[in-house]
């Protein structure tokens, strides 16, 4: 029975996937944090970490965090009532964050995408 | 008792959802489905593709591409028997996978195009970019009924690229530029046959 119960758990746990900062994967958290007065780049990197990727826009130095991730859906394990749930969901996070001159926060952006897996097509 | 049981637990199981752990593929299908948010980011570039093809079939057969960023090993997937848009990073990519797939009748059919055919492009930070329309073209069909099995069918085709930029219709490429503030422009796959693998179409 423990066994059963142990490999049981670890399935569950198992079944998610993700990429990217889990310092992100609260986005709460995130708006919260970098709604504090005098951040710097200094202060952002010991926040979130070593961004995923950094670009120029604008002439300006912006920062991308991003926490990707796809898991199951928890309401699809119910008996037959899951079979009316797309069995996985996803969610998306972002954060921009854009610098002056001289290294301060000017701007940020902080962006949540979260549904139904496969994500619903702008388009 | 123990039948009831066995037939009550396969009740049970019949009825749930069985989970399967989630693939990284998956994880690439989120991050590069269009979102005009993370787009106005200025960091991604916007892409639109449309692949299709006459093979015979009892519903419209799957076109599935996977490029490869040269630089980052990043890969991206269309699966479409129509048109996709897709929000990539920049960069230079190339065709890794080239595979069309579906039913054709009672049969699923997979044929895998890949080592016929070579293709690249490449695209900067806040392109919106029409790539073309990939287009494979039955040349000659065959088939061969056997009375003691299914049907087979031969199909000897030619996958090639078109311009379809000014075909688009007016509401999608308006939707486009209300989503992303710009025109697609065409910037075309350079799609070669791969000659050195001995293939003459």
């Amino acid at each position: 029975m423990k066994k059963t119960a142990l490999l049981l758990t670890a399935f569950l746990l198992s079944s998610c996937m993700s990429t990217g900062s889990e310092r992100v994967k609260d986005i709460d958290f995130v708006r919260e944090t970098m709604g504090y007065y005098g951040l710097n780049k200094q202060s952002v990197e010991g926040l979130f970490g070593m961004p995923s990727s950094a670009f120029v826009k604008d002439g300006k130095e912006v920062y991308e965090y991003k926490y990707i991730s796809v898991y199951n859906n928890p309401a699809s394990y119910i008996p037959f009532v899951g079979l009316f749930f797309a069995p996985d969901k996803y969610l998306a996070n972002y954060l921009y964050v854009t610098f002056d001159r001289f290294g301060n926060v000017e701007t940020y952006e902080a962006l949540s995408d979260t549904g139904d897996y496969p994500p619903e097509k702008a388009f | 008792m123990k039948r009831f049981f066995l037939f009550a637990i396969f009740l049970f199981a019949a009825g749930c959802h069985i989970p399967t752990v989630p693939s990284p593929d998956m994880l690439t299908i989120v991050e590069t489905a269009f979102d005009p948010a993370v787009f106005a980011q200025g960091r991604k570039a916007a892409v639109i593709i449309e692949a299709t093809n006459d093979l015979p079939s009892e519903d419209p057969m799957l076109n599935n591409l996977t490029f490869k960023n040269r630089r980052t090993g990043e890969l991206f997937y269309i699966s479409t028997t129509g048109r996709e848009v897709l929000m990539i990073s920049p960069g230079e990519y190339d065709l890794v996978k080239f595979v069309i797939s579906g039913s054709m009748g009672l049969t699923f059919s997979e044929a895998d195009l890949t080592p016929r055919y070579r293709a690249s492009f490449s695209v900067k930070a806040g392109d919106v970019a029409y790539l073309g329309r990939v287009k494979t073209h039955v040349v000659m069909g065959k088939k061969e009924y056997d009375n003691f099995g299914p049907a087979t069918q031969r199909v000897r085709s030619h996958t090639f690229l078109l311009n379809g930029i000014d075909s688009l219709p007016a509401d999608f490429i308006g939707r486009i530029e209300r989503l992303t503030g710009k025109k697609p422009t065409s910037n075309l796959i350079e799609w070669r046959k791969n000659a050195s693998a001995g293939y003459s179409r």
